[in-house]
């Protein structure tokens, strides 16, 4: 302690101290041209779907713990109209189609009306897409985005499916997480 | 310090602190959203891609960018949008089914490439696998029947797995 002293006494006795600070400003001036120049400022995401393939392998949905009988959902979509179709493939199929505008509330009533299908049936994850050749890309991304995710305000849905998918699935509060675009055929 | 000499005895100091202040924080700032994405990629010139409000980030650079005007797979043209129709030309559309020729050539010889790599690793379960999935980035004024030909094309060179390339947005 007294050392201390000593020191700061010898310091405040003999001539001011002058930090130079001009390298430390060039470093950072050269950081800060080089971050700028570099920086994303726009946040790019993914959206993921698939295409129906035919596969010689097993199938995984054959899983014990879900159910044999389970729903089908297909969204059709035109330039002015998104068709809900929800049936059972084993009778009785109990088909149903709900129509919606091709608009900024009927996509919202579309997706209500999905969230209501899945939490009636929460074992079916997957959904099919098929929009007609006229439909813009912009209102497929905002029919997908409306399909695959839960609002933040909604609760997320219960399922029975293993830790790990279910894991997948609330990475993001997720409505039916795999979309699959229906109609690449010609 | 810096400082300026008034010709008189004062000497004018500037106080350079409050700028190093401003300059930390930027710093601190710029490297932060230099470290949390993954790939960065900014969109290409001349291409608007839609919002969309998911929470995954690009993983890696897109494959094929379908421009206003064309399609690169890999920063190479490899078909032509007219402009009239808004959909591929006639001479583009050779593949089987309307598919995109030149486009399903190139992933056919991804595919194999991929195929032969995952052969040759050690992990008999990464052998079994479908090739990995197509990044698309894509503008977003284009019509579906864009979109159905280059997945056409991708399904026929066995590529069934996609990531649409979409900028984050708030709901």
């Amino acid at each position: 302690m007294a050392r201390r002293k000593r020191r700061l006494k010898q310091i405040s006795d003999g001539p001011p101290i002058d930090l130079n600070v001009m390298p430390f400003i060039d470093v950072f001036s050269l950081l800060t041209t080089f971050l700028l120049f570099v920086a994303v400022f726009t946040h790019i995401g993914i959206l993921e779907v698939q295409v129906p393939f035919l596969s010689n392998q097993p199938n995984k949905d054959k899983d014990q713990t879900k159910p044999k009988r389970s729903i089908t959902v297909h969204v059709t979509l035109d330039k002015n109209t998104i068709a809900v179709e929800s049936f059972f493939l084993d009778p009785p199929t109990n088909q149903k189609t709900q129509k919606f505008n091709m608009s900024e509330p009927g996509i919202a009533q579309m997706h209500n009306y999905l969230t209501q299908l899945r939490r009636d049936h929460p074992t079916t994850d997957k959904l099919s897409l098929f929009p007609t050749d006229d439909v813009d890309y912009e209102s497929i991304v905002a029919v997908i985005d409306a399909i695959k995710f839960l609002k933040d305000t909604e609760p997320p849905i219960s399922t029975s499916l293993t830790p790990s998918e279910d894991e997948e699935q609330n990475a993001q509060n997720s409505l039916y997480p795999k979309v699959i675009i229906g109609n690449v055929l010609f | 310090m810096a400082s300026v000499d008034s010709g008189s005895q004062d000497t004018l100091s500037l106080n350079i602190m409050p700028m190093l202040d401003v300059f930390s924080i930027l710093i601190l700032f710029l490297l932060m959203s230099f470290s949390t994405d993954p790939v960065s990629h900014s969109e290409t010139l001349g291409l608007e891609i839609p919002t969309s409000v998911t929470l995954k980030s690009l993983d890696e650079i897109p494959t094929i960018t379908v421009t206003a005007k064309e399609l690169r797979f890999n920063d190479r043209k490899v078909a032509t949008i007219d402009p009239t129709t808004g959909d591929f030309t006639q001479d583009d559309r050779r593949g089987g089914q309307g598919a995109l020729l030149g486009l399903y050539d190139e992933l056919q010889k991804m595919s194999e490439a991929s195929k032969k790599r995952k052969q040759l690793s050690a992990d008999p379960e990464q052998t079994q696998t479908s090739p990995d999935a197509l990044t698309l980035e894509m503008h977003k004024t284009h019509r579906y029947v864009v979109l159905r030909r280059i997945l056409k094309s991708a399904q026929q060179a066995e590529f069934i797995a996609f990531k649409l390339m979409v900028e984050k947005g708030n709901e």
